[in-house]
């Protein structure tokens, strides 16, 4: 799904170097947690996974997608092919949770009847079909964070990726969320989740990739949260 | 299946458009408003120019060359040389004018005071060719040829009013034409200007858009709808004051001034005016649409 070789990123308007050397591969339905220190290197990671970024050297693959030699115009099938959730939520103010959701699928050109159909399906998922008329400033951020999972999920992707999903909720919405993540992964969605919070990683008991100044200190099974300090 | 996905996407790009409109209303006033000046201005330098071509046309009809023979030409050669002249390439009529038919005009030119033709004799006037050229700038070359021509004595032409009509509206098409693509640049950086403060606010939404997978033209095409919409609004209300514009100052003049003016009726020239105006509206409202989005799609 998911194939790091030997990468490496070095933004050349200040010579940092980002990755170094990075290889991990993420297997179909797999559930991965990168931790690390702020600049460690999990944004960079994300980056590449969106190809907003493009590897300095070594081969990044996404789901089949090249990402150091994918052409411009090939971008939103990559994107299309991911479900994305970020720590802001980004969701469009202007809309309702319903035309937030059914805007990823409008992007992809779903019949109408299919949108109809699977909003509410993916809304219920996630609990928030009762919230569907309101908009993303009348709901609390775990509330916001749950639409945002809603349009990552709507379009069945192979992989979640989720920057920091809990970075602006209490553990009481962490964890809302982190089940909802799970019974995802459980459904066969490969999750890939960038995150700071400790206890979370803890208790899921998945495995844990651990990036320190841009190289992988750590790889394991089941691991749990030690970044070192 | 790209078919039925294009179709299915106007209807949503169309709707988009309109809901943007809709939230962005003082912005898209004042793009239209921005269009509806300059079409304006547009129409009314095609006004002229229509106008100042026709009359021109009719001024080259009028214009003609009156080649005099030698006074003592027998009928026979001045039929020989009418009939060299008829053969000149680029002539659109010639008139024989006999020695008779001039007498006669001239008497009835002097009205009244014919009485001091009294006992003249009726051959005392030379015959002529009247001349019309098919272009009014062939008729320099024609009257060189017709010089030529044994048994002419002199050509006269007003070649000095036809120069000063030429150069006069040639300057007057140009400057129109200059005066045209300069508004049309500046309108569209204008609508380029106000549509780019409508994409800078929907900055993040624009780049949620291409997190999410949306491709360049699935962002574009609301916006260059919203912008050929606002272009088309603009040029109707221009034409719309064309109209009651022209239509206040008409009952104004009066007919034989009007009809000096416009030598094009106003009703005639305008519907292919208006088209014009709608195309052009609609072309500037477009391409302010791409050149305001193009900054923001490199996400």
């Amino acid at each position: 799904m998911i194939t790091f070789d030997h990468v490496s990123k070095i933004y050349e308007d200040n010579n940092t170097v980002a990755l170094q050397d990075v290889s991990f591969t993420v297997e179909k339905g797999e559930f991965v947690f990168l931790v690390g220190h702020s600049g460690a290197g999990k944004s960079s990671v994300i980056r590449m996974l969106l190809c907003e970024e493009r590897p300095t050297s070594g081969t990044v693959t996404v789901n089949g997608f090249d990402i150091g030699s994918l052409p411009r115009k090939q971008i939103p099938a990559l994107r299309r092919s991911l479900g994305v959730v970020f720590q802001d939520f980004r969701l469009l103010n202007n809309r309702t949770v319903y035309d937030n959701v059914a805007f990823a699928m409008n992007i992809i050109g779903a019949p109408s009847k299919v949108v109809r159909r699977r909003v509410p399906e993916v809304l219920s998922l996630v609990d928030l079909a009762h919230k569907a008329r309101a908009y993303p400033s009348q709901l609390s951020g775990g509330e916001q964070q749950r639409v945002s999972m809603a349009r990552a999920l709507v379009n069945h992707p192979a992989i979640l990726i989720a920057d920091e999903p809990t970075g602006n909720l209490d553990i009481k919405r962490s964890d809302e969320i982190m089940g909802i993540l799970e019974k995802i992964n459980q459904n066969g969605t490969t999750v890939v989740m960038a995150t700071h919070a400790d206890q979370i990683v803890d208790a899921m008991k998945k495995r844990v990739i651990t990036l320190d100044m841009g190289s992988i200190v750590r790889d394991e099974e089941k691991g749990g949260y030690n970044i070192g300090v | 299946m790209v078919t039925t996905l294009a179709f299915r996407g106007v209807r949503y790009y169309i709707s988009e458009a309109f809901k943007s409109l809709w939230y962005n209303k003082v912005m898209a006033i004042t793009s239209m408003i921005t269009v509806m000046g300059s079409l304006l201005l547009l129409g009314f330098f095609m006004l002229i120019v229509v106008n100042v071509n026709e009359l021109t046309a009719q001024i080259e009809n009028q214009c003609e060359v009156q080649a005099f023979m030698n006074y003592e030409a027998t009928a026979e050669q001045e039929q020989a040389v009418f009939s060299a002249v008829s053969a000149i390439p680029g002539i659109k009529t010639v008139t024989f004018v006999s020695k008779e038919d001039a007498f006669e005009s001239y008497k009835a030119s002097l009205g009244d005071d014919a009485v001091v033709m009294e006992g003249m004799a009726p051959d005392f006037l030379p015959a002529s060719c009247r001349i019309v050229a098919e272009d009014i700038r062939q008729l320099q070359p024609i009257i060189e040829q017709v010089k030529q021509i044994d048994g002419i004595a002199e050509v006269v032409s007003q070649r000095e009013t036809i120069d000063n009509i030429i150069s006069f509206t040639s300057v007057i098409r140009k400057g129109c034409l200059i005066s045209t693509l300069l508004l049309t640049i500046i309108a569209i950086f204008i609508i380029a200007n106000t549509i780019k403060l409508d994409v800078h606010a929907r900055q993040k939404e624009i780049h949620i858009m291409k997190y999410v997978g949306a491709t360049d033209w699935f962002i574009r095409w609301p916006f260059i709808i919203e912008g050929i919409f606002v272009g088309i609004i603009g040029a109707l209300i221009s034409i719309l004051l064309l109209w009651v514009g022209f239509a206040s100052a008409g009952s104004a003049i009066p007919d034989f001034v009007k009809s000096a003016i416009f030598v094009v009726p106003f009703g005639q020239s305008m519907p292919i005016i208006s088209l014009i105006l709608i195309a052009f509206g609609a072309l500037i409202g477009a391409l302010g649409s791409i050149i305001a989005v193009r900054k923001h799609l490199a996400v």
